[in-house]
């Protein structure tokens, strides 16, 4: 972004500030907007890098399912199907694992998993789960009290769930043994479906879910991951597709002026009068049946063309209350044609307006888009955006709080933050429209 | 004034037109229809229910009879889905109920808006103006389907105040209404209660340095007067321009809504009927959505010459 371009004169002219070199000065100094513009950064940088996040970090892909019961709550552990990780300290116990023929076969393995989450939660290693390390437990992994798991699941009596009973509790159900397939799978080399001495490198390590599971056994944190991009980028390309056709249709109204100006305009003020997220609503349900991808950009344009019509006026007045000024005037005194003046020399000089707007659009769009996915016409699975997790979320959140606290709260921040932005811009690109 | 109404008034018909000829043929073109059951009906049973519902006809002439039906009669004719129902009576049901939903939201959006609005502006850079300004940015980025979870738990389930699943029309007395519509209205209202806010401390900030008001304040008026009686006219100027969009909004947001609290208002019928490609049902939904909005904006429009003097149309 540039000032106009004139041949500026050389030599001992003192060099004024531009405005956007004074603009962004202005905004270094609002703490709100700074911090809101790191939040969208991480953001996008978040969903950028996602598929390194999914590899390195939280280790599960998005659609990858665990099933259980229910919905694992923050903590829970799993083993990743695809980028697991073996725990070399567990070689030396092939022959125990192995029993007499020498040969892991899945249903050892799983009973070896239940074994390692078992340790695991038993901290003092007695070989029983007291009061104490049930509410330990870095999750509550049966509901209800510690007191409530050991009445329950206590058969015995002895005051502690022993590994038979944790096993009955499910308790130990790290890897359910069809999932050993895939840790076989992958390990296996000669193909009888058993782990031999030579092929075993070691058990896999069960990872946390931070953010719990869905009712699918999906990993959360991942989903909120794979969620910010959908999320974003159906923010940024609806803004971006109202910010073209809003720009070329404002831009052309407000220059060329006269009849045409009052046909577009006219055009335009009848679209205000449509319900245009009725139409849209109505659009997505027709297209149900559309493969996912198709039906995502489907949404860009429906959402895009929600918000032009905003876009366009504010682009026209800019564009009006410019055209009458000195450097136009010269423009065309020297021979430059219409539409080079509009795109030259018009629009870059009726730019600041234009993207305080559309920077306080892309939380609007966001919010749309949450909305759609909330009735069940936004983004469809296995893709998920932070509405459609959020919304799946709203359907249970007095059992499950977790499945909308964090793409609730991912969202919730992310919009904020794009307001605060948004608010800033506007103070900085625009001092006289400033209210303090 | 006058002729500017009934140059508006003739738009309108004009949008209400483009929205029947465009949701009529959106819903043609769309693949699939309203008795796709799973059970293939009998060939005879078939062509009575087709014939029933002139589905028989030619495209245009199927058109060509809705569309006189509705302006003609102002009869939506019959629901497909529900087929011992007009598709006027479901909407004489349900409208009266989101009407009602929206009207308290915007109760709540004035309510709260407002006052913590001219509060911000009267109060400029201090913590009465960023902490109600904090608030309302943080209202606006919530979307109400979390807001609405977060409000029943701790208001209908925790503290047991409120019925959070059920609706109580006004028939039922006011406090059995106001139990089941209390949370919705507000959960609805916030998000525009926190813009009102934002518009309301911008008007103020922009009215408390004009002239007139250093007149009023020179002439020694009070300062609770010179607010009173001067300034809070002009500084609302700009809340009453955003009713229109914020109703609007509102319609559209109570559709979420109706369905988190179980509300049986015109929202559940408008989804469902699209769903269900019961085109006289999603017709209607929309035509009468669609006038809402049209008169409202009207009314927000002449509302806004009444108080703002140097607006006019004509």
């Amino acid at each position: 972004m540039t000032e106009p371009t004139t041949n500026a004169p050389q030599g001992d002219v003192e060099k004024g500030t531009s405005l956007w070199a004074d603009a962004w000065k202005r905004l270094l100094r609002n703490r709100a907007a700074l911090a809101g513009g790191f939040v969208v950064l991480f953001m996008a940088v978040v969903a950028i890098v996602y598929p390194l996040i999914s590899q390195h970090v939280t280790r599960f892909k998005f659609d990858e399912q665990h099933l259980a019961a229910e919905p694992k709550p923050p903590g829970a552990r799993s083993v990743p199907e695809h980028y697991f990780r073996v725990d070399a300290a567990t070689i030396d116990q092939f022959d125990a694992i192995a029993g007499g023929d020498g040969l892991i076969s899945r249903k050892e393995l799983a009973e070896a998993m239940r074994g390692v989450q078992f340790a695991w939660l038993d901290q003092n290693g007695d070989g029983g789960l007291d009061r104490d390390e049930i509410a330990d437990a870095p999750l509550n992994l049966i509901k209800g009290s510690a007191d409530e798991t050991l009445r329950l699941y206590d058969l015995d009596g002895d005051g502690r769930v022993d590994r038979d009973e944790a096993d009955e509790a499910e308790i130990t159900d790290v890897m359910p043994s069809r999932e050993t397939r895939f840790f076989i799978d992958k390990v296996d080399q000669d193909g009888d479906n058993k782990l031999s001495k030579a092929e075993f490198g070691g058990l896999p390590i069960p990872e946390p879910h931070h953010f719990g599971t869905d009712e699918l056994g999906r990993d959360l944190l991942t989903r909120c991951v794979q969620g910010a991009r959908v999320s974003l980028m159906v923010g940024f390309i609806a803004t971006a597709v109202s910010f073209f056709i809003g720009i070329i249709w404002g831009a052309t109204a407000g220059f060329l002026g006269g009849k045409v100006d009052n046909v577009m305009m006219r055009i335009v003020d009848v679209m205000y009068g449509l319900p245009f997220m009725f139409i849209v609503i109505l659009l997505m349900v027709i297209f149900q049946e559309m493969p996912a991808d198709q039906k995502l950009y489907l949404l860009f344009m429906a959402l895009g063309a929600v918000q032009w019509l905003t876009m366009s006026r504010i682009v026209r007045g800019q564009v009006i209350s410019l055209k009458g000024r000195e450097f136009v005037e010269a423009a065309r005194a020297i021979g430059v044609g219409k539409w080079k003046t509009i795109f030259r020399h018009l629009i870059p000089n009726a730019l600041g307006p234009i993207i305080v707007y559309s920077t306080l659009t892309v939380p609007a769009v966001m919010l749309e888009e949450a909305f759609l996915s909330f009735l069940g016409l936004g983004v469809q699975a296995p893709y998920a955006s932070w509405g459609s997790l959020a919304s799946e979320g709203a359907k249970a959140y007095r059992e499950y709080p977790w499945l909308i606290i964090f793409p609730g709260a991912a969202l919730a921040v992310t919009l904020l933050s794009l307001n605060f932005l948004g608010d800033g811009l506007r103070d900085a690109l625009d001092p006289q429209s400033r209210k303090d | 004034m006058v002729r500017y109404i009934l140059r508006r008034l003739l738009s309108s018909v004009l949008v209400l037109f483009v929205i029947i000829t465009g949701a009529f043929f959106v819903m043609k073109a769309a693949p699939g229809g309203p008795f796709d059951a799973d059970r293939k009906l009998p060939a005879e049973v078939e062509k009575n229910i087709k014939a029933k519902y002139h589905l028989d006809k030619p495209v245009w002439q199927q058109y060509a009879l809705q569309l006189e039906s509705i302006v003609v009669h102002g009869d939506f004719g019959p629901s497909m889905k529900y087929p011992d129902r007009t598709v006027n009576e479901i909407l004489a049901e349900g409208l009266p109920v989101s009407l009602l939903l929206g009207v308290q939201a915007l109760f709540f959006a004035l309510l709260i808006g407002l006052p913590a609005g001219l509060l911000a502006g009267l109060k400029q850079n201090t913590w009465l103006d960023y902490l109600p300004m904090t608030g309302a940015m943080a209202g606006v980025s919530v979307p109400n389907f979390v807001m609405g979870p977060l409000l029943i738990y701790v208001f209908a389930i925790e503290l047991q105040w409120f019925d959070a699943a059920n609706w109580n029309g006004l028939g039922q007395g006011l406090w059995a209404h106001l139990q089941t519509s209390f949370l919705p209205s507000l959960t609805l209202g916030l998000y525009y209660g926190a813009y009102v806010a934002r518009l309301t401390r911008g008007g103020m900030l922009e009215v408390i340095r004009a002239d007139y008001i250093r007149t009023a304040r020179a002439k020694g008026l009070a300062e609770r007067w010179v607010v009173v009686r001067h300034a809070l006219k002009g500084a609302i100027i700009p809340v009453v321009s955003y009713l229109g969009p914020a109703f609007a909004g509102m319609l559209t947001g109570s559709i979420v809504i109706e369905k988190i609290f179980n509300i049986p208002g015109l929202g559940t019928h408008f989804v469902n009927s699209a769903f269900n490609r019961d085109y006289p049902l999603v017709i209607g939904t929309i035509v009468l959505y669609s006038s809402l909005l049209v008169l409202l904006n009207l009314v927000v429009d002449v509302l806004y010459t009444l108080l703002d003097p140097r607006v006019t149309y004509d």
